[in-house]
């Protein structure tokens, strides 16, 4: 059956009740805002309820807003089409929230690049490590305290490699000749 | 998992076996790109397969943040670079959202036209590829030769072979030209006929059946649990299209068939994208008869700004969903870019579809779910 | 050791040796299947029916280092992958050549400002041919291919075997554990 927006929030709201901080439509997405420790509670409601069924997990994203961070949840229905949007706010010098990588099995890479960016504790996830990043990087790029962009290029600038690339006793090549 | 003497484990109890660990590195010439697969073997078996990812990873997210909108246009088809009109038509959907503007209805039929044929092309390197790692090198060649065809259709229209840079935020960056709708026409009269070549060579062909029947059979609530999208999904049964759903652009006018696989396992996932061209020849058809007059382009400034706020928009990619999460802060450049890349959940479902077949097997099964490190690694 | 003596100098015997062994070497490279990013794509369609890379001498395509004498580094190189490249590079037997293909090999290309990307593969591994682009068009690899061409058959065997015997491993020195050379 198809729902429409103000339909999927009016049942939403029915079924989280009091879990739900806030709900919003805001360009035909229902955005629900939850509490970090209610997340797991309300994505198992949210995916086994008949009517709202969001089985599908799109992608988790990861913000930095530089007072505090965010993750969002995009979820999607097989039975309706309006996507559904978490949005958990976290603190900002430490991030956490639970894992939801039981609840639907994409979520384990999703929340590994997570972390790998932002450096988001997803606590009870399986196996929480760098996914993209090298591994031994011990900083979180994308936050907005990361090292900031390069103003210009410099010739022989080689980011981050050093030693990990040259062989014992091969010469720096950084003077190109 | 080690198979100790006496103990359970898939070995004899006289001798003493133990897993292998061997790499599929990423230099290797079945992993379709950068791709690292950890295998762990008994004998020729798998037990598990890890697969590392990040060695193509650019920082496309975090370069975002220093471009401005119409610069970072020209680096985002770089991303899923065999379908790099549908990461620009994701991008420029999203910020059109944002600013609110309405796109003239000539520049969506051209850009549904161009979208296709990109779909075609990167159907044929799926299907290419996929036969190369199987070992039929024949169909790879044909795919090669038919793919040259609709790069020159697209190289009249756009410039470019490969990165079109050719969407613009309001519109299309510059009209058809006279002679392209005679040779667009051309072409879609003679590709089914070549559609009929590749499936004479291969669809009911015995070595390409007993590879790939019944292998990796990826079942619908899987499909969804996993966030599977596009031939992959649909190939299980799960029909989700987003040109159907969502019905963005004008899609809602063509009339196509969303081609549905029943078993799930690597040949429904082929002939899922074999279907997939012919519909697309069919939309580009009925694109190509509704053409109406107008302008391409809104002329909008090139420095955009558009007004603060955070929106979710996406495609149907040739691989699936290709969505882009904006957050604009009203300046220049975006605070926040995310890409959801459809291939980066087809790799998490091999650890889970590969255990307990052999390592040739797992080459089949990677090459049938299309994938493409550019987007996975971003 | 007389009659090799005479390949120390130039002389008519060397320039014939030269000229046979550079045409050997010229006319029948061996690439290596080193696609990364986007490059490789055209690189693929470089070897297609339509631009014809075998009319040259360069179908085949070895992913075995050691089989293979032209490295063409088609795609973008992250840090992950620079330690990997390196020494895929050092297991191609000599002689070896290296092409940079596409922006992103040459210089970094449009990921300048990235934290994550090398900046020029010649950073990492010595390059003879650059082949700007992104991506560069089939016809351009081939030019590149026979500039290539070209600097081999201008090579010279002439002074190698006392080059070899002051420095019996040559390139491979620096792979000694106690890391010989500079």
């Amino acid at each position: 059956m198809k729902l429409t927006a103000p339909e999927v929030l009016k049942y939403a709201g029915d079924l989280l009740g009091k879990l739900a901080r806030d709900l919003t439509i805001s360009d035909w997405h229902v955005v629900i805002e939850v509490a970090a420790e209610d997340l797991p509670e309300v994505a198992l409601r949210l995916r086994d309820d008949k009517r709202l069924s969001c089985k599908y997990l799109s992608t988790i994203i990861g913000v930095d807003y530089e007072e505090w961070m965010e993750t969002l949840y995009m979820l999607r229905s097989q039975d309706h089409s309006v996507p559904v949007r978490l949005r958990v706010k976290l603190d900002r010098e430490q991030p956490e929230v639970p894992s939801v990588a039981y609840i639907w099995s994409g979520a384990n890479w999703h929340e590994r690049e997570a972390y790998d960016f932002f450096g988001i504790q997803f606590q009870g996830h399986p196996d929480l490590r760098h996914i993209l990043t090298r591994e031994d990087m011990d900083s979180f790029p994308l936050r907005k305290d990361a090292r900031p962009h390069r103003k210009r290029r410099r010739s022989g600038q080689v980011t981050g490699m050093d030693e990990a690339v040259r062989l014992p006793g091969e010469p720096d090549r950084r003077e190109r000749s | 998992m080690t198979a100790a003497e006496g103990t359970t484990g898939p070995s004899s109890s006289i001798l003493h076996l133990e897993e292998m660990v061997l790499n599929m590195g990423p230099q290797h010439p079945s992993t379709h790109g950068v791709l690292r697969l950890v295998l762990h073997l008994d004998g020729e078996m798998l037990i598990s397969v890890d697969p590392v990812l990040g060695y193509l990873h650019r920082g496309f997210e975090k370069l975002a943040e220093n471009r401005t909108y119409l610069q970072y246009l020209a680096m985002i088809s770089r991303l899923d670079y065999l379908s790099g009109i549908f990461m620009e038509w994701s991008y420029v959907r999203s910020v059109e959202a944002l600013m609110e503007i309405e796109v003239p209805k000539r520049a969506e039929y051209i850009r549904v036209i161009i979208g296709e044929l990109n779909r075609i092309i990167s159907h044929h390197v799926a299907i290419g590829d996929f036969m190369l790692n199987l070992g039929a090198v024949t169909p790879f060649f044909w795919v090669f030769r038919d793919r040259e065809d609709v790069m020159d259709l697209l190289e009249m229209v756009t410039g470019q072979r490969m990165m079109y840079n050719f969407m613009r935020v309001g519109g299309v960056r510059w009209d058809l030209p006279e002679d392209f709708e005679a040779g667009c026409r051309k072409f879609l009269k003679e590709f089914p006929g070549r559609i009929d070549e590749y499936e004479q060579l291969i669809t009911e062909n015995e070595i390409f059946l007993s590879r790939t029947w019944g292998m990796g059979i990826i079942k619908p609530y899987e499909a969804l649990d996993y966030g599977i999208s596009g031939p992959n999904a649909r190939a299980s049964g799960v029909d989700w299209d987003l040109r159907r759903e969502v019905g963005y652009s004008v899609y809602p006018e063509f009339d196509f068939d969303v081609p549905l696989g029943q078993h799930g396992d690597c040949f429904d996932r082929y002939k899922c994208r074999i279907e997939e061209m012919r519909q697309s020849v069919r939309i580009v058809e009925q694109a190509l008869d509704s053409l109406c007059g107008g302008p391409v382009n809104l002329k909008l400034p090139p420095m955009l700004r558009p007004p603060a706020g955070d929106l979710y928009r996406a495609v149907e990619s040739p691989r699936g969903e290709f969505g882009v999460y904006l957050v604009s802060k009203g300046g220049l450049r975006p605070w926040r870019l995310k890409l959801r890349d459809p291939t980066f959940s087809a790799i998490s479902m091999i650890p889970k579809l590969t255990p307990g077949y052999k390592i040739a097997d797992v080459v089949a099964i990677a090459g049938s779910l299309d994938l493409l490190m550019g987007g996975v690694d971003r | 050791m007389s009659f090799l003596e005479k390949f120390e100098h130039p002389n008519i015997l060397t320039t014939t040796s030269d000229k046979l062994f550079n045409w050997a070497r010229a006319n029948s490279l061996w690439p290596f299947t080193y696609g990364l990013a986007c490059c490789a794509i055209e690189m693929m369609a470089s070897t297609m029916p339509r631009h014809d890379m075998a009319r040259f001498g360069m179908e085949v395509f070895r992913a075995s280092p050691r089989q293979a004498d032209v490295m063409i580094v088609s795609g973008t190189i992250t840090d992950k992958m620079a330690p990997i490249i390196t020494h895929l590079h050092h297991q191609m037997s000599e002689p070896r050549w290296t092409i940079a293909m596409g922006a992103c090999a040459c210089s970094g290309g449009m990921f300048w400002d990235s934290y994550n990307v090398v900046q020029g593969v010649d950073l990492l591994i010595p390059v003879d041919v650059y082949i700007p682009g992104c991506p560069p068009r089939p016809e351009a690899l081939i030019y590149g291919m026979q500039q290539l061409q070209q600097k081999i058959r201008q090579d010279t065997q002439v002074g190698k075997f006392s080059r070899m015997a002051d420095n019996p491993l040559g390139d491979f020195v620096k792979m000694k554990p106690e890391g010989g050379g500079s």
